[in-house]
This record gives C-alpha cells, structure tokens and sequence, in this order.
C-alpha cells in the first residue's frame, strides 16, 4: 500500500481555503487505495495523522472540521516538518520507497537551503520528495530550480490546478 | 467516532506515559495541594508507579513540559529508575505546551505493539505549541488512549472547554480534580480504565 505523506504549512501564509482544499485533496487518496499520512508545521513540526495505518472518510471529516479552527505560530521551517515525516517512516518501519513526501510551500518568498535540505535528508532515506509551491513570488519562470532540488520535483499550483490530481500522480510515482 | 487505527495490541501488558505539567503555575498552592500543585502530583504519581509496576506487567515512561518538551524516562519496569527521575522534579520554567507533551508522549509510545496510555496532571495553562484539539485527534488516531487531570475549579480551567468537547467525543477522558484525595482516585482510574 502506497502511504504518502503530506506536509503542510499551517500557519497564516496557507489561507483557510488552500489549508481545506489541501486537507480535502489529502483525504481522497483514501478513495485510490493509499493510506496518506499528515504533518503540518509552522515554526514547529507535528505530525498529525499516521500513515499506514486503516483510516475512514467520516473521520478525515472530523479532522477537518479540527483543524479548520487556527493556524500554528510562524515562521515556518519546513525542515522540521520533513524530519517528522521521515522519523514517522523510521519509527513505523515505512518502505521509504512507498512514502514519498509532498512538501507544500505557502511563505511569500523563495524558498531557500532549508527546502534543499529537505530535498537531500528526503532522498537519502530513500523516499521520493516533491514541493508544491502555493503561491510563488516572484513570478515562476524567475525561480525554475532551487538549489540542487531537481526541477521536476517542484510543482506550482495556479488558479486551475488540481491538487487532488497533483498529489493522485504524486503517490502513484512511488514504487 | 471510530478510531484511525484499529491496530491490535497486547491486551495483558501497557506502557503508559505520565505527562506532569512543570510549568510556573504548577509551582502555586491551591486546596491541600502541598507544598504546590506540581510537588503534590509528583507524589501522586509516585504511589500510583509503585502501584503499577509491582501488580502488573505495565511498563511506564515520564515526560515533563513547561514551554518545552522533556522526555525523562522512556517506558520502563524500573521502579528505581522512574523514582529517581520524579525526585528531580521542579518547576522548569514558563509557558506551557501540554499539546506538544501529548505529540511526545505519543512519538514515544510509537514503536510499541503493547496496550499505549498517556496520563497528563496540569493545571490547565496552553500558551504555546500545538493546539491541544489536534494533539489529542493525533493520539486517538494513533491507538493512544489519553486521560488528562486537570487540577483547578472546573469553570476556571483554561483549557476546560475544549477538552469538554473532545471528552464528548470521545477522544479523551478527562477529570478535574479539586483536591489531592480526587487527584489520586483520579490517577488510579485512569490507570484501571
């Protein structure tokens, strides 16, 4: 079983709207047979929901409903929030290969060595590692690449973008 | 609300983590809590370890918090050891994260396959850190069966509200206890649930 994990930032710079189109996106992997996982992160990392482990919609619904109420305290470091990711993997004994993490980036600048990291802590545990950028500024074609983190692993969303579909892809990646 | 994760256990044996608040408020006297709240609850969990380790098979982990996280004891049947780390109990510092103690406490519990409990005595402070709801959701998802005790008058609790919408939902079980004889019964039935 595929058991993707979503990392999301929680705090003011990811609006209510893209937090729940987030969460809804997440919740329907349910629907394609993987077993997703959740962090969210702001200036601290916490995981939220497990993967692999059997889950129901009724009670992503509830978790919605949850999480709908605040945001976490800012800045966001995103590092800590793929470290939780990878520990979960770690501790539940995950195939990597089968966990890909999906990073998503919602801070109104760049992001810089901290995603890279990320990317490079990602990829030696053996995991897949994408960044979706929710709101890239400035414009995108200024900011193909980030660091060494391969282009092909980041993934802008614009006004007409599917991200159900974007993480379906995502997860059906991974071995 | 049906679990997250209807994994099965060992339904003999638990490991069971004890969250003390240490936070500044903790170092206050209220009712016969004395010499404060966080002295009287160590004492408190001290008899129900003793109690624990010597009429079950349970293992037992300590975790203390203040604005800050801190892992004492992993879960252990070393009576001596965990008698050790409670003596060294003060009040730490300010804020209280008592969301983020749940996150640890589960985070340890992870790689068990036993029975998980966490316990928590605070006085109810959240100033900091991960919003008590979706701790709480997180260890219920995870097969953590969680029981906070909060020690204060029950209208005055910080976090009383909340955790009186999670108890309906059963998520958490939560007791106020006003005094230490209620502390204690509380902790022990924590304990037997």
């Amino acid at each position: 079983m595929k058991t993707p994990i979503v990392v999301l930032d929680y705090t003011k710079n990811t609006s209510l709207e893209q937090r729940l189109t987030v969460l809804n996106a997440t919740k329907r992997l349910l629907l394609d047979e993987a077993s997703p996982g959740l962090v969210l992160y702001g200036v601290r990392a916490y995981p939220i929901v497990e993967p692999g482990q059997a889950s129901s919609i009724a009670a992503w619904d509830r978790l919605e409903g949850l999480l709908a109420r605040r945001s976490l305290d800012g800045p966001p470091e995103p590092y800590r929030g793929v470290k939780e990711a990878i520990d979960m993997i770690m501790d539940l004994g995950l195939d990597p290969a089968s966990s890909p993490i999906i990073l998503f980036w919602s801070a109104p600048r760049k992001p810089r060595v901290d995603v890279e990291l990320a990317y490079h802590y990602t990829v030696m545990t053996g995991s897949k590692f994408s960044l979706i950028i929710m709101k890239p500024s400035p414009p995108r074609w200024l900011w193909r690449s980030i660091g060494s983190i391969p282009e092909e692993r980041i993934f802008h969303v614009r006004h007409n973008t599917r991200i159900d579909k974007l993480l379906l892809r995502l997860t059906n990646e991974a071995t | 609300m049906e679990s997250l994760r209807p994994g099965r256990a060992d339904p003999i044996a638990r490991d069971v983590v004890f969250i003390i608040d240490a936070s500044l408020s903790m170092g206050k006297h209220f009712s016969d809590f004395a010499p404060n709240k966080l002295l009287a609850s160590v004492n408190i969990v001290n008899i129900a370890v003793n109690r624990i380790i010597h009429s079950s098979k349970d293992r037992i982990g300590l975790i203390i918090f203040n604005a800050f996280v801190i892992p004492l004891v992993q879960p252990t049947r070393d009576y001596h050891k965990i008698a050790q780390a409670l003596s060294l109990i003060r009040k730490t510092g300010e804020g209280s994260a008592p969301g983020d103690a749940i996150v640890e406490a589960v985070r340890i519990l992870r790689r068990t396959i036993r029975r998980k409990q966490a316990i928590m005595i605070t006085d109810g402070d959240l100033n900091i850190g991960v919003p008590l709801e979706y701790a709480i959701f997180y260890a219920h998802a995870s097969g953590v069966e969680t029981c906070i005790i909060t020690i204060g008058q029950k209208e005055k609790i910080p976090i009383g509200k909340v955790l009186s919408e999670l108890a309906e939902w059963g998520f958490v079980d939560w007791r106020n206890v006003e005094n230490t004889r209620q502390a204690q019964a509380a902790v022990l039935e924590c304990v037997r649930s």
